[in-house]
């Protein structure tokens, strides 16, 4: 088996008496697409918290591409290869699209501090560039995103992520917000981060997309991930029924087998 | 490209135009070089106070006490020549580590204590006035040393005043900043998106007190260039010009709720209000119906800005 690009073993967060999350065990294999799935308050937002940095674990061990890594703010955890679009984007809208890729690690011609003079010929040129390669089409690259749709911001941001992501991507909600159509495009943007390898990590509510797109879903339910099945071997209701806790994991073949095996063999 | 007519600026050029226009019928005195070059060098201080405050009000603050500071650096600079004999160099470096300190002063408390720019200027607007006349005994100050007059009046190769040359300068230097620095990218990132901008990873809170410094360095290039042409200083100096510099800023097409606008606009509009002005006076309006004129026209262009807000809101 080749090293998972993510493994998570024993992740545990309490905040005083409120068990956020206990024990978590994740993996994610190179290329892979996984989904998170749960109810509100199951624990995903604290997990997602943890391994993009903006907390720090109780206990427990994340490891990327093979070594231990803790991440001790969101910039760092940036920094060693995990980008995240969140749901509030992160996108100056009064800024144009290469402004906005390039926000916060611009490419200067001069580092002069603060002074820094920027270069915008390669910022332009580069940012043609990934979003030629996300599959997202802007059609004037001078126009602020003011007066762009919620879809295009989103593909910028993803389009973003995708372009300086070294280890993999997570999604928070990346449609929650959006109509039918802008959802097909951007689901069409993950679809090919897919077909080039791109790992990627998505928090989604809707599971017909959560079946369309990834390979894996992890559910989560009253602070534990309690199973991890494929999407090629399982349904909705079976999701469904994990999600809610109608299913029992335990009784359910294999739903348990990638939780366990990770906390056998480190 | 942005066309033209969608620059933040296009308005305020359109403004100063068609008023030129009309004050050009109005009166006979208005379209001669003497007077033209007189508007430009009555905008100049108030479009070296807009340049700063279009840096504070991008990133969504307004700093209210630009004349007071500007009354500080040159009433302290002023009292440091006439009254010390102290090397005029020298008292232009104090003006400047005056502006720079208290620059320092508004941005820390704005950005790391976070209080409200609109408090904290409110509070310096009347603390810097009062130190300006506290610190120089409430002294005029008359007669300044060289270079100070060819600061106020001086020609640059025999015809170019310097106050227009020194505000145009000004002006290439920080619409080069504002479009081509990390610092003028972030300035609008911040007016634009406050919490992402921190997400991307800008450290917000040094940017956010950098444009303070910015504003307290433009009131003491402001207080130079104005003790020049009055030829003397006092605490007195500068009253009411952060309205004139604020109005400046919004005439040119800044957004008051910052990361929409333009350098380029502040001067535009520095320059229109000083038209305003000019005009009134060359058709004998009185100085009453002066002050209600520019107050209105400030309502006016923040009234403009809210609704091209809510229409870009509504896209």
């Amino acid at each position: 088996m080749r090293t998972p690009i993510l493994k998570i073993r024993g992740l545990t967060k309490h905040y005083g008496g409120v068990k956020a999350l206990t024990e978590a065990n994740f993996s994610l294999a190179p290329g892979e697409h996984a989904a998170i799935v749960g109810d509100n308050g199951a624990g995903k937002s604290t997990f997602v918290r943890l391994i993009t940095g903006a907390e720090q674990p109780n206990h427990g061990e994340i490891s990327l591409d093979g070594e231990v890594v803790n991440f001790s703010s969101p910039l760092d955890a940036r920094d060693q290869g995990v980008e995240t679009v969140y749901q509030t984007l992160a996108l100056a809208e009064d800024l144009d699209v290469p402004a906005n890729i390039f926000l916060g690690r611009e490419i200067v011609r001069f580092n002069l501090g603060p002074l820094s003079i920027l270069n915008h010929k390669a910022m332009r040129e580069e940012s043609v560039s990934m979003l030629a390669t996300t599959g997202v089409k802007i059609q004037d690259m001078s126009e602020t995103l003011r007066g762009m749709s919620g879809g295009q911001r989103q593909c910028v941001a993803i389009a973003r992520a995708a372009g300086f992501a070294k280890k993999l991507i997570i999604l928070d909600e990346p449609t929650a917000a959006l109509g039918i159509q802008e959802t097909a495009r951007v689901e069409e943007i993950i679809k090919g981060l897919k077909q080039r390898g791109v790992p990627l990590i998505i928090i989604s509510h809707n599971l017909r997309q959560v079946f369309d797109l990834v390979d894996r879903i992890w559910v989560f339910r009253q602070g534990r991930i309690i199973a991890s099945v494929l999407t090629a071997t399982s349904n909705p209701e079976q999701i469904v029924g994990l999600i809610t806790g109608a299913i029992d994991p335990e009784k359910l073949p294999g739903a348990t087998d990638a939780i366990k095996d990770i906390a056998l063999f480190h | 490209m942005k066309t033209l007519a969608r620059q933040e600026w296009y308005g305020a050029m359109v403004a100063v135009l068609v008023l030129g226009i009309l004050l050009s019928f109005a009166s006979p005195y208005f379209l001669n070089t003497r007077n033209l070059s007189n508007i430009l060098v009555q905008a100049s201080v108030i479009a070296l106070l807009a340049g700063g405050q279009t840096f504070v009000i991008l990133t969504g603050g307004v700093d209210l006490a630009v004349g007071s500071l500007t009354a500080l650096s040159g009433a302290v600079a002023g009292y440091m020549m006439v009254k010390l004999g102290i090397d005029p160099y020298m008292a232009i470096l104090a003006a400047f580590a005056i502006g720079a300190a208290v620059g320092i002063f508004n941005g820390y408390l704005v950005a790391f204590v976070g209080i409200p720019s609109f408090i904290v200027t409110l509070g310096g607007l009347t603390l810097w006035r009062g130190l300006a006349f506290d610190a120089t005994g409430g002294f005029d100050m008359s007669g300044l040393p060289d270079p100070f007059p060819f600061i106020g009046y001086g020609d640059l190769f025999g015809f170019l005043p310097m106050p227009i040359v020194i505000m145009a300068t000004f002006y290439i230097v920080m619409s080069f900043v504002l479009s081509s620095t990390k610092l003028g990218r972030y300035v609008y990132a911040i007016g634009s998106n406050e919490m992402g901008a921190r997400q991307v990873g800008i450290n917000i809170r040094w940017y956010k007190l950098g444009v303070y410094v910015v504003s307290g360095l433009c009131c003491a290039l402001a207080a130079i260039v104005l003790i020049g042409r009055m030829d003397s200083s006092s605490g007195k100096i500068a009253q009411m010009f952060e309205l004139d510099a604020i109005a400046a800023v919004i005439l040119g097409g800044t957004s008051l709720f910052g990361g929409r606008g333009s350098i380029i606009g502040s001067l535009l509009g520095a320059i229109l209000i000083t038209m305003i002005r000019n005009g009134m006076n060359l058709l004998e309006i009185s100085q009453f119906k002066q002050m209600m004129a520019i107050g209105a026209v400030v309502i006016i262009a923040v009234w403009i800005d809210v609704i091209r807000r809510q229409r870009l809101l509504r896209k």
